[in-house]
């Protein structure tokens, strides 16, 4: 490292788990030097997992941050809130932010996020769709979900974060449609089987399902009201159907704007080593933007987790502090496989590795009133070794005690099938 | 949180805190394990419950039953009036009454009842509390009553007879002395679970362990040999070690020559029983029987660690336990240190280390002028040597009026699922024109009482206990009692008064009669308050060993007696005038022992091994429709019977009834664990869950009792009796297991 | 400071429930209402050789050193207590999303009818204070102990060694 960069403070681009987690093991291993951050929300980190409990009115405002009880005051040194990065130069070192501000690193840690998309959703004039992701997204929704006004929603998407959606639209009792273009809900993650008895389960709660259906049109309901009378939106059905809110939530990508292409190896994400370095020299990555190790693959994939971007995070943070200290960096990132567990209402659902089916696997399917469980084998290493696991249970109190000591226990399960294959090697 | 907050989470005690730790005993099991109690009492409430650091035999720790006593005493079940009754009996209704009301009334009752049809119509019966019981004894006796009944009808009294009858009064193993313990039939992880850490640290001292147990218990697990037998085998298993030891001259000699009387009827009859013959009968093996034997008979001091029940829970149960018995005197193990000590009782059965007039305070000796008790003509043996009446002989007593007729029953802690086939005990007793029932809870005997006096527990009362290392405790109440519930002592008190009895001491009260008890040991209730939590006692000496060198054993001959002059007397038989009464030959068992014997079966003066009433032995043609041996009694650490299936805490550890099944039997039977089964007897079926378990013998079932949707004890026939002492063959009859279709099990305990 | 350290010793145990009882009245435990209980007690049988060995296990949360729920916990509501490095719920952060559930390498964490993780919490309110947590204060057998991490080593170190003995 050029010399004079030494004396230049570490940066972290966003504040959310991963440079929250990568500041504190900085601190952790004895850095002492300068920690910036820049941010685009305000001084408080939140966790945007917490953002649909918020919307729904489960939790307040100041239940949003995670760290209320850590001093980060004393671990980050300077918040660029609320600013937006124009560029990376990865040569000279230095962040450029809109207003013109140029920040010099030591080492920079890339964390920003992603960001909601909305493909194939038509513009209407006046009106602007909701969506999840950060504390502003959560407050417009909030608003949106208090409002008497509002009582039909269209949550357009099949992902966690739109059941996460329905659910706070729930808690507001509003009537809900979900839309989407797939089969199935939960497409990356369910096995359809349990996905289709998740969806009698939404249509049990009153939750309108429409799968396999775009949307054609939408437009103002009246003409003259504007958005106050809502939306009529259009299904590929030819169906029209008079909406309040529309909420997209069809999938995420990284915030990555500002990177120049070229300058760092991508691709969802930025390519990372195990100790989430980037293809350019002193750039870390962690999080929802970082194409880290997948277990189940064996190739980088962002697995947006919290959990992943915590560890991630702290990684990258020792990291940094190794190559600072002018030691070899220690304890790799060990790489994970998708998983996720998510609860709308009474109904608790969880996936580990990889749901699908195809000719190699073996399925099996245990069903009981309340609970169903799909477990997915494949031979591995000549062993037939659990690659996918399913769980939905509803109401039973006694099912959701298995299924908490049951999914952990499944997850390690299939972390080993994928870690056996890879130790045996040799 | 605040630090006061976090304290407050933590109920730590302390002026900041207002939390008190006040001083009580644990009742919950009783007796001789009385542990003591930290009770965490906040502005009147308890709130948090630990053993006491200075308790003598508890050193602070406690029970899981121990540790629930806070649900125990709050239980929504607690009765909190007087009641009367307005259903029919068992119905469960009930209008509350004021004390006077019903004290009034059930002393109006009483003397009634007592006027027309005698004294000795009216039964008094304890249950638990057993620490009441010299009060209701002396009570009853007031009253002109020779009934006096507790539920060591079916639980202790037997044993106690095997030793009276053996060498005259129990001898309790000496554990911290010992080389060698043979456990016959003690579980300790289930019951008395405290003394687990004494046991252990002899243990590990190097102490040699010796279990007898139908079942895999954890310390059969740490034995040096372990004799899985089939239960009700004890006294082939005894007199094998017997053959053992004599033949092979390990024998105390001296002491033999000196102090038995029989031995060599004695040795005759051990040679009968080769460990080969009994390994057939017991289903061990010889080896192992040599091995135990020897073990026993070389280590000195050895001792014998009994248990109350299990031994004597077969038909044949008071002679096998003799025949264990005799073994502390063919060792010589007799009244030594490390051997098998006697220890007179200072205070509710429990020695103390100083001497008391509990006995006399009882008035026991006015029972000679009273008219017979309950159970004598049947079970004579009992009646000359204990001072209760058999409970188990109630229900015929009832149903024929002999030898008199039978009117009412005054009962602290009534529990008819105690009495074997309960559901024909409790018809007999509704025949009854009046029932009292003190008790906590409103419990399913409870409902048929026509009164119901409240109780409280020993939170909430003043009780004196005493433990054998001289230590001893007259508690203070902690807590005001729970609703209008009062003690016992204070009942039978203020009842007492109203029936005119005329006992000045009883009506002065508690205090009264444990300052008039304990009189002979200097100890005064002045000084013991001033020690709630309890005091050594001054001068309390450990007991003289060999205390027969002076005055001999308390048997008639004065010596330990191998054949019983006792049962020869009573039995009307000599010692092999009968014709070598069943010497253990297995072989011929298939008679039973009831049948054919003129004279009185079962009573040889030698302890004789028969096999058990029912029995695939004894009883091949209905073991084939039942082949099965049923166990009914096994222990769960959380239970002590049902005092605490009510507990949240308790049920949740062990929701369902269940019996132990082993996986070959569950197999045959196509019941895979945790699924429901039913038990069926010639008597009835019960449907439980079945727990396949290693733990049990193949061909065995052991079904826990006391449950109220599964009363094992309906399992059999209220006549399945032991002829000495009228003890329930609870631990050996037949059974089936079969597949239960039950629906609406799924029905979760959230 | 020496830290102290919440140990279970299996050779010690005989599966009495003490314990879980003794949780179960600290933490007022409703359990007619269907809480769960901090402490679980579990026997396992075992045969070889003919012979049968039971073992009984008594566990709860292992406060684990690089706990994996404090990860996985996107709430907040999860916490290393500083003064005893107990791992500590404050369910009022809960947000029920059973994510720690996934994380626990032992299956710790149980729901409430509200929704809200809960666990032990090694009585960091009486330990800081210089008692014993209630599990171990209750334990007649000492196999469970809360012991200076050298002692408990120590002790660790003597059964080991005491397995060689024969």
């Amino acid at each position: 490292m050029d010399a004079s960069l030494v004396s230049e403070p570490v940066v972290l681009l966003g504040f959310g788990a991963a440079a929250v987690n990568a500041a504190c093991a900085l601190r952790a291993e004895g850095y002492a030097g300068r920690i910036t951050v820049v941010t685009d929300a305000g001084v408080d980190p939140y966790s945007p997992v917490l953002t649909s409990y918020y919307a729904g009115g489960r939790i307040e405002r100041d239940a949003c941050n995670p760290w209320a009880d850590l001093d980060l005051a004393h671990v980050v040194d300077d918040v660029r809130a609320h600013a937006r990065i124009e560029s990376l130069d990865v040569a000279a070192h230095e962040v450029v932010l809109e207003n013109g501000d140029r920040l010099r690193y030591s080492k920079l840690l890339v964390a920003t996020g992603a960001h909601p998309i909305a493909p194939g959703f038509p513009q209407v004039e006046g009106y602007t769709p909701l969506v999840l992701r950060t504390m502003a997204d959560a407050v417009r929704l909030r608003d949106a979900l208090t409002s008497e006004r509002c009582r039909d929603v269209l949550v357009s998407g099949t992902s966690m974060v739109a059941l996460k959606v329905l659910e706070a639209c729930l808690d507001r009792g509003k009537r809900v449609t979900l839309l989407g273009r797939s089969s199935h809900i939960l497409r990356a993650s369910a096995h359809p089987l349990v996905a289709q008895r998740f969806e009698e389960e939404l249509v049990a709660r009153g939750v309108e399902l429409r799968l396999r259906q775009t949307v054609r049109g939408a437009e103002p309901a009246d003409a003259d009201a504007r958005a106050e009378g809502g939306l009529l939106v259009t299904f590929g059905t030819g169906e029209a159907q008079r909406f309040d809110e529309v909420v997209l939530a069809q999938g995420v990508e990284p915030n990555l704007d500002f990177v120049p292409r070229g300058a760092l190896d991508a691709d969802r994400g930025l390519i990372v080593d195990r100790f989430m370095r980037t293809s350019a020299p002193d750039v870390f990555a962690a999080g929802d933007v970082a194409q880290a190790l997948d277990l189940s693959t064996g190739a980088p994939r962002v697995i947006g987790l919290w959990q992943n971007a915590v560890q991630q995070g702290r990684c990258a943070g020792r990291a940094m502090a190794a190559e600072l200290a002018g030691r070899l960096p220690t304890r790799p990132y060990p790489g994970s496989i998708p998983r996720n567990v998510i609860h709308v209402g009474d109904v608790l659902f969880a996936s580990v590795g990889l749901p699908a089916e195809d000719g190699r696997r073996r399925i099996e399917v245990r069903e009981s009133p309340s609970a169903l469980r799909v477990l997915i084998y494949e031979e591995r290493a000549g062993q037939d070794a659990l690659v996918g696991f399913n769980m939905l249970v509803m109401r039973q109190v006694a099912d959701r005690r298995e299924f908490d000591s049951e999914v952990g226990a499944r997850f390690r399960e299939i972390m080993k099938s994928y870690l056996r294959q890879g130790g045996d090697g040799s | 949180m605040n630090d006061l907050e976090l304290r407050l989470k933590g109920k730590v005690p302390g002026p900041d805190t207002g939390i008190e730790v006040r001083k009580s005993v644990c009742a919950i099991c009783d007796p001789g394990t009385q542990c003591g109690l930290d009770l965490y009492v906040k502005d009147g409430e308890i709130i948090k419950v630990a053993g006491t650091k200075e308790a003598p035999h508890s050193h602070g720790t406690l029970c899981s039953k121990g540790a629930a006593m806070r649900q125990y005493v709050y239980s929504p079940d607690r009765v909190m009036t007087p009641l009367r009754r307005t259903g029919a009996r068992g119905s469960g209704e009930f209008v509350p009454i004021s004390w006077d009301e019903a004290l009034d009334e059930i002393a109006m009752r009483l003397n009634a009842i007592k006027d027309e049809f005698g004294a000795e119509s009216v039964m008094f019966y304890s249950g638990y509390a057993k620490w009441a019981r010299a009060y209701l004894m002396r009570f009853a006796l007031d009253f002109g009553s020779p009934n006096y009944l507790t539920e060591s009808s079916t639980c202790a009294t037997a044993m106690i007879m095997a030793q009276q009858l053996t060498y005259g009064m129990p001898a309790a193993a000496d554990l911290k002395n010992t080389e060698c313990v043979i456990f016959w039939s003690h579980n300790p992880s289930a019951t008395k679970g405290l003394n687990l850490a004494s046991i252990n640290a002899r243990i590990e001292a190097g102490c040699k362990v010796v279990v007898v147990d139908p079942r895999v218990t954890d310390i059969a697990q740490r034995a040096d040999v372990f004799l899985q037998i089939r239960p009700g085998t004890d006294g082939a298993l005894a007199l094998a070690f017997g053959n053992v030891i004599v033949g092979e001259g390990l024998y105390d000699k001296e002491f033999v020559e000196s102090w038995t009387r029989g031995f060599d009827e004695y040795r005759r009859l051990v040679e009968g029983m080769s460990p080969e013959k009994a390994a057939g009968i017991c289903g061990v093996s010889a080896s192992d029987i040599r091995a135990a034997a020897r073990l026993y008979a070389t280590s000195k001091p050895a001792c014998i660690h009994f248990s109350a029940a299990p031994v004597v829970h077969h038909t044949n149960g008071v002679q096998n336990y003799r025949a264990v018995f005799c073994l502390i005197g063919l060792t010589g193990n007799i009244d030594i240190a490390g051997g098998n000590r006697m220890n007179p009782p200072s205070l509710v059965h429990q020695p103390g280390g100083f001497p008391t007039r509990e006995r006399e305070f009882t008035g026991a000796g006015r029972l000679a002028d009273l008219p017979e008790r309950i159970g004598s003509a049947r079970f004579p043996v009992w009646a000359r040597l204990s001072n209760e009446a058999q409970a188990c002989d109630i229900p015929r007593q009832i149903e024929t009026g002999s030898p008199y007729p039978l009117k009412a029953l005054f009962a602290l802690g009534l529990n008819h699922r105690m009495w074997p086939a309960s559901q024909k005990f409790i018809e007999q007793v509704c025949k009854l024109d009046f029932i009292v029932d003190v008790d906590l809870f409103l419990t399913d005997s409870a409902r048929y009482a026509d009164i119901v006096l409240p109780a409280c527990s020993s939170a909430e009362r003043r009780e004196i206990r005493c433990w054998p290392m001289g230590y001893v405790q007259f508690t203070q109440p902690a807590i005001e009692p729970v609703g209008e519930s009062r003690s016992d002592v204070d009942i039978l008190s203020d009842l007492s008064a109203r029936l005119g009895l005329g006992d000045e001491l009883l009506e002065a009260g508690i205090e009264a009669c444990v300052e008039w008890m304990l009189e002979p040991s200097g100890l005064t209730v002045a000084e013991l308050d001033k020690h709630p939590e309890g005091m050594w006692v001054p001068g309390a000496k450990p007991p003289a060993e060999r205390k027969y060198l002076s005055g001999g054993f308390k048997t008639p001959s004065g010596k330990v007696e191998f054949v019983s002059s006792v049962l020869e007397e009573i039995g009307g038989a000599a010692v092999g005038a009968a014709g070598a009464p069943a010497t253990g030959d297995a072989a011929a068992g298939d008679a039973v022992a009831s049948a054919g014997a003129a004279g009185r079966a079962g009573y040889e003066p030698l302890p004789s091994y028969r096999e058990p009433q029912m029995s695939p032995v004894s009883c091949p043609e209905m073991a084939k429709e039942y082949p099965l041996v049923l166990g009914l009694g096994a222990r769960l650490p959380m239970f002590q019977h049902s005092r605490t299936f009510r507990l949240p805490w308790t049920r949740a550890l062990s929701p369902d009834p269940h019996a132990d099944v082993h996986p070959r039997d569950a197999a045959a039977a196509g019941i895979a664990d945790g699924e429901w089964m039913r038990v069926v007897t010639p008597a009835g079926a019960v449907t439980v869950r079945a727990h396949v378990t290693l733990v049990t013998r193949e061909g065995d079932v052991h079904l826990y009792h006391d449950w109220p949707q599964a009363n094992a004890n309906d399992l059999l026939d209220g006549d399945y009796l032991d002829p000495i002492s009228g003890f329930p063959g609870y631990r050996s009859s037949l059974c089936r297991i079969e597949p239960a279709d039950v629906r609406g099990e799924g029905a979760c305990h959230d | 400071m020496t830290s102290k350290t919440l140990s279970f010793d299996a050779g010690k145990c005989v599966g009495c429930y003490a314990c879980a009882v003794a949780c179960m009245d600290q933490n007022d435990i409703d359990a007619t209402a269907g809480q769960q209980m901090y402490r679980q007690v579990m026997h396992y049988e075992n045969a070889r050789a003919g012979e049968v060995r039971v073992t009984h296990v008594s566990l709860a949360c292992m406060h684990c050193d690089a706990a994996e729920c404090l990860d996985a916990c996107p709430s907040g509501a999860l916490r290393r207590d500083a003064g005893s490095d107990a791992v500590v719920v404050r369910r009022e952060l809960c947000i029920g999303c059973h994510a720690c559930a996934m994380a626990c390498p032992f299956g710790v964490p149980r729901f409430g009818r509200d929704g809200t993780m809960q666990k032990c919490d090694a009585c960091y309110a009486r330990t800081r204070f210089g008692l014993a947590p209630a599990c171990v204060d209750i334990c007649p057998t000492g196999a469970l102990s809360y012991d200076d991490v050298n002692a408990a080593m120590a002790g660790k170190q003597a059964r080991f060694g005491k397995s060689f003995a024969r």
